[in-house]
C-alpha cells in the first residue's frame, strides 16, 4: 500500500492534463471530474497514511523509488516519494483541504467561460504542492515548490482581463522570486558542500559535517525562500494583492497549503538549521515581527479578503515563531488547524461574494445573518476558531506555541506573542460583526449559497471545531508524538509560570478581544466608519499595512529612475552606438554571406579546399 | 590447398534483407508496370522491421567480433546504430509515400532508392576496414544523389547536382586519406591501424595526414563547417520527404562511422586530431547559428540548424571515453527524432509540390491549424534545447562529456550558440502565433505522416523526460571491443 504513494500526485497531474485538453468538451464535467481525482487521493492517501501507523514508531520512513531522473557523473537525482510522519501530515491537509475547496469550487466557478482551464490549473497545483512535500530530495522539492509558484501565478492572474489580477499575479511570481533565487543559491551550496541533494544524507550525517558558516548560510538561504513563499516580512507585498484570484484559491493556495510550504520546508530541514546558531533565532524574529505586525495591517482592511490574507500572514508568522523555538511539532499543529479554518473562513468569504454579486467591502454589508444563516455560520465558527476560543481548533495550537514561549524562558517573546494572539483574536471578529450583524448598509439582496458550497464549508466547520484533539496535551498531543521521529520533540523547560495560569491568561485575552472588537465595531456605540476621518494618520497607517508598498515603489522607482535616466543616456549614446555599429557590421555581414553562398559549385568547392587546407594546416602543427 | 575461408553472413544480414528487398520490388516494379504505390511502402516497411528484427537479434551474437574477412562487425554499437536508421528509414518511407502521391507524380523507384540509401546507411555503421566504409559512403550517396532530384521541380535538380559535384569531391579526399592511413600503418582494417599506430614515437606526417583527409571526406557528409556549403541549398532543393530522411541518416551513418575512425583507429593519435575536431566543431556550431539567423525560409533554416548540430555532435566526440560515445549516440537518436518531426511537420505545412517553405507560408499558423503549429513549436523547442524535450537532455549530455574530458572552452561555445540559436527558433514560433496570416495556405492533414509526427512528438516528449528509457542500452553499446 505504501507503495502507492506515486498515486496521490498522479491521479491529479491526470486530472490536470484531462481538463486541459478536453476541459471545453466535458463542459460542466470538468469541475466533477477533478473534484472525483481528488477524493480518489485523498481516500489512497489516508490508506497509505493509516499503513505507515501501523509500523513501529521508528520505522515510519518509506521512500518509494520512482525512477533515475538525473544521473551525470556522481550527481544523482532520483524521483523518489519520502511517506515520513511529515509528509503524511502536510498530504492528509493538501488532499483532504483540497478536496473540499474544489468541490466548493464547482458551485464558485460555475458559468465561468475558461471552467474547465480553472479545474486544469487547480488540479496540476495539488500535483506541485504533492510533489514538494513527497519530495526525497531537495531538487524535486524545488520543483514543486516552482511549480506551485507557476500555478499560483496562473491562478491570481485567471481574470487576466481585469489589469489588478495581471498586475498583482506579476507581483506574487516577481517577489516570491527574489526568495526563491537564494532557495535555489543554497540548495547549489548544499551539493557543493555535501556533494548530494538526498535528504537521508543532507539532513542525516550531511548536516554535522557542515560547518557554522555554511551551516548558516544554507540555512538562511533555504529561509529567503521560505520567506518567499510563506509571505513573510518583507517579502510579504505580493499576498493582500494576489487575493485578486478567485476565492477557491485563495482559500486553497493563499491560506491552506501554498504558502504553508515555507513552515514544511524549515521543519523538513531542521537539521539544517539547528547546525547553525543564528539561523533559528532569526526565523523565530522574522516570524514574531510577521505575526504582530500583519495582526496589525489586518485591522485597518475594509475589504474582506484582504483582511483574511494579512491574517494568513500573522498565522503564518506564528508558525515560524514556533520553528524559531524548535517547536517544530507546535509549528506543524498550527499549520493543520489553520488549513481547516482560514480554508473555512475563506470560503465562507467567497460565499458572501458569490451571494452579493462580487462586494467584498465590509462597509458595504452588514446584517447578512439574516440572509446567509449557513454562511454566517461557517464564518463565525471559522472566526473563534481563529480568536482561540476553547475548544476550537486554534486554542489549542495557538495556545501551545504561546506557553512554549514561556516555558522555555523567553519571556519578551511570550509577552509579544500574546500581544499577537490578542490582536488576532481582535481582527478575526472584527468582519464577523461588520459583515454579518447590525444592519445592512447597502442596497440590493444577497442570497444563500447552493448545496454545493455550503457543505463543504460545513465539513470544514467540523474541522475547524475538531481538528484541536491532534494537540490535546496528553504527552504533547498526538500530533507531536506522531511527528516524532521527522521532527524530533522540543526541549521543553519547565520554567516560568505554570501550564493552567498560562492558558488562563491566554482564554482571558481571547475573550477580552472578542468583547472590544463587539463595542467597537458590533454594539453600535462607536462610529467605526467614521474613523479614517477623525484618525487619518493611524487609519492609513494600518490600512496601507505601514506604507511597506509604498515605500517599495519608492525604493525601486525613485533611485529606478534616476538610474533609468543615467542608463537611458548611456544607452542612446554608448549601447545605440554600439548596437548600431553591430547591427551595421551584421548587415555587412549579411552582405557578404550571399557572396560567399552564391549558390555556385565552384566557389562551393574552392571554400572546401580551402577550408581541407586549413584542417591540414593544424593536424600539421601536431608534427 | 587453400583452406576455405569460414563465411558468416549472418551479421550482415540486415543489409541482406535490405538490399533484397530493394532489388526484388526494383525488378518486380519493372514487371508489373504500374505498381500500387500502397503496396510498395508495405513492402518496403516489411523489409525495415525484418531487418530490425534480425538486427535485433546481433544484440546477443556471440560469434566473432569481425566476420567476413574482418570486413563487418558484429558488435552492439553496429547494432544500435542499425536500429536508428531502420526506424528513420521508415519515416523517409512513410513521409515519401504521402509526398509522392500528394504531388500526383507517383515515383516507383522512390522505395528501392530509398533501400538501398538505408542498406549503405546501415553497412557503414557495421564497417570495419575503411575500405568498407568507402563502399557504403558510395551506396548512400549515389543514392542520395538522385533521391534529391526525385521531383520536377528545377531546384531539385539543381541541388541534386551540386551535391553530386562536391560530394565527389569529397570522396576524393576520403579515399586519398585511406591511402595515406594504408600507406601509414600497412593495413586498411579499422582495428588494425590502432594497432599498427599504437607504441610508435616519433612524428607520424602520413598517419596525421590519414587522420586529416578523412575527417575532410566525414565532414562534408555530416555537413561541418568549412565543408558544409552543400547544405542549405541541397535541404531546400529536395523534395521534403527525402530532406527529412537524409537529414536524420547521413548523420546517424556518418557520425557512427566516424566515432570507430577517431576512437578507434586513430586512438593512439587522440592529442593530434583533438584540436583539429575542436576547430570544426567551434567553427560549425558559431557560424551554423550566425548563419541561420539571416535565413528566411524554413528548410534552408534547418538546414543550417543541421550544421550548428553537426558542431554539437561533435563536441561529444572529443571526449573519447564510453560515456561521451553514448553521449553522441543518445544526441543521433534525439536529432533524427527531432529533426524527422520537423521536416514532416514543414512537408504538411507547405502544402503541395511548389513547397512553399518560406516564413510567409507559416506566419500564422496556429490559427489555421493549432495541431501542426503546436507540433512545430515542439520540434523547434526541442532543436533549441530547451526542457523537458529530448534536445535538452541530449545537448546536456555532449557538454557535459566535453567538460569531464576538460574541454570546457568548448562546452561554453556550445551553450552560446545554443543561445543565438534558441532566437532563431522562437522567431519561429513567434510568426507562427503572434503574426497576420499572409499566403493563403490550406495545411493539411494526413493520417500515416499524422501518425509518424505524434509518433516522433511522443519519443521527443517521453526521451526528454525519461532518457533512461534508453540509455543503458546506449551506454552497453558504447564499449568498442577491438
Amino acid at each position: 500500500m505504501l507503495d502507492l504513494i506515486w498515486l496521490v500526485p498522479a491521479l491529479p497531474l491526470a486530472g490536470a492534463a484531462i481538463n486541459l485538453f478536453f476541459g471545453k468538451r466535458l463542459g460542466k464535467a470538468a469541475g466533477a471530474l477533478a473534484a472525483a481525482v481528488m477524493t480518489a487521493a485523498f481516500v489512497i492517501a489516508v490508506f497509505v497514511v493509516a499503513e505507515l501507523l501501523k509500523l513501529p514508531a521508528e520505522q515510519r520512513a518509506h521512500v518509494r523509488h520512482l525512477w533515475e531522473w538525473i544521473a551525470s557523473g556522481s550527481f544523482r537525482v532520483g524521483v523518489d516519494l519520502l511517506v515520513d510522519p511529515l509528509s503524511a501530515t502536510m498530504i492528509l491537509v493538501v488532499t483532504g483541504v483540497g478536496t473540499l475547496i474544489h468541490i466548493y469550487s464547482i458551485g464558485y466557478m460555475d458559468g465561468d467561460p475558461r471552467y474547465g482551464r480553472f479545474f486544469s490549473y487547480l488540479n496540476l497545483f495539488v500535483f506541485f504542492m504533492l510533489m514538494l512535500v513527497l519530495a526525497q530530495n531537495y531538487l524535486l522539492l524545488y520543483l514543486g515548490w516552482e511549480g506551485v509558484g507557476l500555478c499560483s501565478y496562473l491562478l491570481i492572474g485567471f481574470w487576466y482581463e481585469r489589469a489588478s489580477a495581471a498586475n498583482a499575479a506579476k507581483k506574487a511570481f516577481i517577489t516570491t522570486r527574489i526568495g526563491d533565487t537564494g532557495m535555489m543559491i543554497g540548495i547549489a551550496l548544499i551539493f557543493v558542500k555535501l556533494g548530494t541533494l538526498d535528504f537521508g544524507q543532507v539532513l542525516g550525517p550531511g548536516a554535522g559535517r557542515l560547518s557554522e558558516g555554511a551551516a548558516t548560510a544554507i540555512a538562511l538561504l533555504l529561509f529567503a525562500g521560505a520567506v518567499g513563499k510563506s509571505a513573510q516580512f518583507p517579502l510579504h507585498v505580493w499576498l493582500p494583492d494576489a487575493m485578486e484570484g478567485p476565492t477557491p484559491v485563495s482559500a486553497l493556495i493563499h491560506a491552506a497549503t501554498m504558502v504553508t510550504a515555507g513552515v514544511y520546508l524549515v521543519a523538513r530541514s531542521h537539521a539544517l538549521f539547528e547546525a547553525s546558531t543564528v539561523a533559528l533565532p532569526i526565523v523565530l524574529v522574522v516570524g514574531l515581527a510577521t505575526a504582530l505586525y500583519a495582526a496589525l495591517a489586518s485591522i485597518g482592511q475594509f475589504d474582506i479578503k484582504r483582511a483574511l490574507a494579512y491574517s494568513t500572514m500573522s498565522q503564518l508568522g506564528f508558525m515560524f515563531f514556533a520553528a524559531g523555538m524548535g517547536y517544530y511539532a507546535g509549528a506543524m499543529l498550527l499549520l493543520v488547524c489553520h488549513a481547516f479554518y482560514k480554508a473555512l473562513l475563506f470560503l465562507s468569504a467567497g460565499s458572501v461574494m458569490h451571494g452579493t454579486g462580487d462586494e467584498a467591502d465590509m462597509r458595504n454589508m452588514g446584517g447578512l445573518a439574516r440572509e446567509m444563516p449557513a454562511t454566517t455560520a461557517a464564518f463565525t465558527v471559522g472566526a473563534l476558531a481563529l480568536a482561540g476560543i476553547p475548544p476550537l481548533a486554534g486554542f489549542f495550537a495557538k495556545d501551545h506555541i504561546v506557553s512554549f514561549a514561556a516555558t522555555s524562558g523567553r519571556d519578551l517573546a511570550w509577552v509579544l506573542a500574546s500581544v499577537g494572539a490578542f490582536l488576532s483574536a481582535l481582527y478575526i471578529t472584527r468582519p464577523v460583526f461588520m459583515a454579518f450583524f447590525g444592519t445592512r448598509r447597502a442596497e440590493g439582496h444577497a442570497h444563500e449559497s447552493p448545496p454545493v458550497m455550503t457543505v463543504p464549508l460545513a465539513l470544514l466547520a467540523v474541522g475547524a471545531v475538531g481538528a484541536g484533539v491532534l494537540g490535546l496535551s496528553v504527552a504533547g498531543g498526538f500530533l507531536a508524538r506522531f511527528l516524532e521521529p521527522s521532527v524530533g520533540t522540543a526541549a521543553e523547560g519547565a520554567v516560568g509560570p505554570s501550564e493552567a495560569v498560562l492558558v488562563g491568561i491566554s482564554v482571558a485575552l481571547a475573550i477580552l478581544a472578542v468583547a472590544v472588537a463587539w463595542y467597537v465595531w458590533g454594539s453600535g456605540r462607536v462610529d467605526w466608519l467614521g474613523i479614517p476621518e477623525r484618525h487619518p494618520g493611524l487609519a492609513g497607517a494600518l490600512g496601507t499595512a505601514f506604507y511597506i508598498n509604498a515605500l517599495y515603489s519608492w525604493l525601486v522607482q525613485f533611485p529606478g529612475k534616476g538610474f533609468g535616466r543615467l542608463v537611458a543616456r548611456g544607452d542612446e549614446q554608448v549601447i545605440d552606438g554600439m548596437v548600431n555599429d553591430v547591427g551595421a557590421g551584421v548587415e555587412r555581414l549579411s552582405r557578404v554571406a550571399p557572396r560567399w553562398e552564391t549558390g555556385r559549385v565552384r566557389s562551393y568547392a574552392l571554400s572546401f579546399a580551402v577550408g581541407a587546407f586549413a584542417v591540414l594546416v593544424v593536424l600539421g602543427l601536431r608534427l | 590447398m587453400i583452406p576455405a575461408p569460414h563465411l558468416d553472413f549472418l551479421p550482415l544480414l540486415p543489409e541482406l534483407i535490405v538490399a533484397g528487398v530493394a532489388v526484388a520490388l526494383l525488378v518486380g516494379g519493372a514487371l508489373v508496370g504500374r505498381p500500387s504505390q500502397t503496396v510498395l511502402l508495405l513492402l518496403t516497411l516489411a523489409g525495415l522491421i525484418a531487418a530490425a528484427a534480425a538486427s535485433a537479434y546481433l544484440w546477443n551474437w556471440d560469434g566473432p567480433g569481425r566476420v567476413l574477412g574482418e570486413m563487418i562487425q558484429a558488435d552492439r554499437l553496429a547494432v544500435v546504430s542499425r536500429m536508428i536508421l531502420l526506424g528513420v528509414g521508415a519515416f523517409g518511407a512513410l513521409y515519401g509515400h504521402h509526398y509522392f502521391a500528394r504531388t500526383g507524380v507517383a515515383r516507383m523507384e522512390f522505395y528501392p532508392l530509398l533501400l538501398l540509401a538505408v542498406s549503405g546507411m546501415t553497412l557503414l555503421v557495421a564497417s570495419a576496414d575503411l575500405i568498407v566504409v568507402f563502399l557504403a559512403l558510395e551506396i548512400l550517396s549515389l543514392a542520395l544523389y538522385i533521391l534529391v532530384a526525385l521531383s520536377f521541380r528545377m531546384a531539385s535538380a539543381e541541388a541534386s547536382m551540386k551535391y553530386f559535384l562536391l560530394g565527389a569531391f569529397s570522396s576524393a579526399f576520403f579515399l586519398y586519406g585511406l591511402a595515406m592511413a594504408y600507406g601509414a600503418a600497412g593495413t586498411t582494417k579499422i582495428d588494425g591501424i590502432a594497432l599498427a599506430l599504437s607504441g610508435r614515437t616519433g612524428s607520424q606526417p602520413l598517419a596525421l595526414a590519414a587522420v586529416g583527409l578523412l575527417l575532410i571526406g566525414f565532414g562534408f557528409k555530416v555537413s561541418v563547417v568549412p565543408f558544409h556549403m552543400w547544405t542549405p541549398d541541397v535541404y531546400q532543393g529536395a523534395p521534403t520527404s527525402v530532406t527529412a530522411f537524409m537529414a536524420a541518416g547521413t548523420k546517424v551513418a556518418a557520425f557512427t562511422a566516424l566515432i570507430r575512425v577517431l576512437d578507434v583507429s586513430f586512438q593512439p593519435l587522440t592529442w593530434d586530431w583533438r584540436p583539429a575536431v575542436w576547430a570544426l566543431a567551434a567553427a560549425s556550431m558559431v557560424l551554423g547559428s550566425l548563419l541561420a539567423i539571416a535565413q528566411t525560409d524554413l528548410k534552408r533554416l534547418l538546414g543550417y540548424s543541421s550544421i550548428a548540430h553537426a558542431g554539437f555532435i561533435l563536441t561529444g566526440l572529443i571526449a573519447t571515453d564510453g560515456a561521451g560515445i553514448a553521449a553522441v549516440t543518445f544526441y543521433l537518436v534525439a536529432y533524427s527524432v527531432t529533426v524527422l518531426g520537423a521536416f514532416g511537420t514543414v512537408m504538411l505545412a507547405s502544402g503541395g509540390i511548389r513547397e512553399r517553405t518560406s516564413f510567409d507560408s507559416f506566419r500564422g499558423l496556429a490559427g489555421r491549424s493549432p495541431m501542426l503549429a503546436g507540433l512545430l513549436t515542439l520540434f523547434l523547442l526541442s532543436l533549441a534545447g530547451i526542457p523537458p524535450t529530448v534536445g535538452f537532455i541530449a545537448k546536456a549530455g555532449v557538454f557535459g562529456s566535453a567538460i569531464r574530458a576538460g574541454f570546457w572552452p568548448l562546452a561554453l561555445i556550445g551553450v552560446l550558440a545554443s543561445v543565438v540559436g534558441a532566437f532563431f527558433y522562437l522567431r519561429v514560433i513567434v510568426l507562427m502565433y503572434m503574426e497576420e496570416p499572409q499566403a493563403e495556405l490550406e495545411p493539411e492533414g494526413a493520417a500515416l505522416p499524422g501518425a509518424a509526427l505524434a509518433l516522433a512528438a511522443g519519443l521527443t516528449l517521453v526521451l526528454g523526460v525519461f532518457p533512461q528509457i534508453i540509455l543503458p542500452v546506449l551506454e552497453k553499446a558504447a564499449i568498442l571491443r577491438w
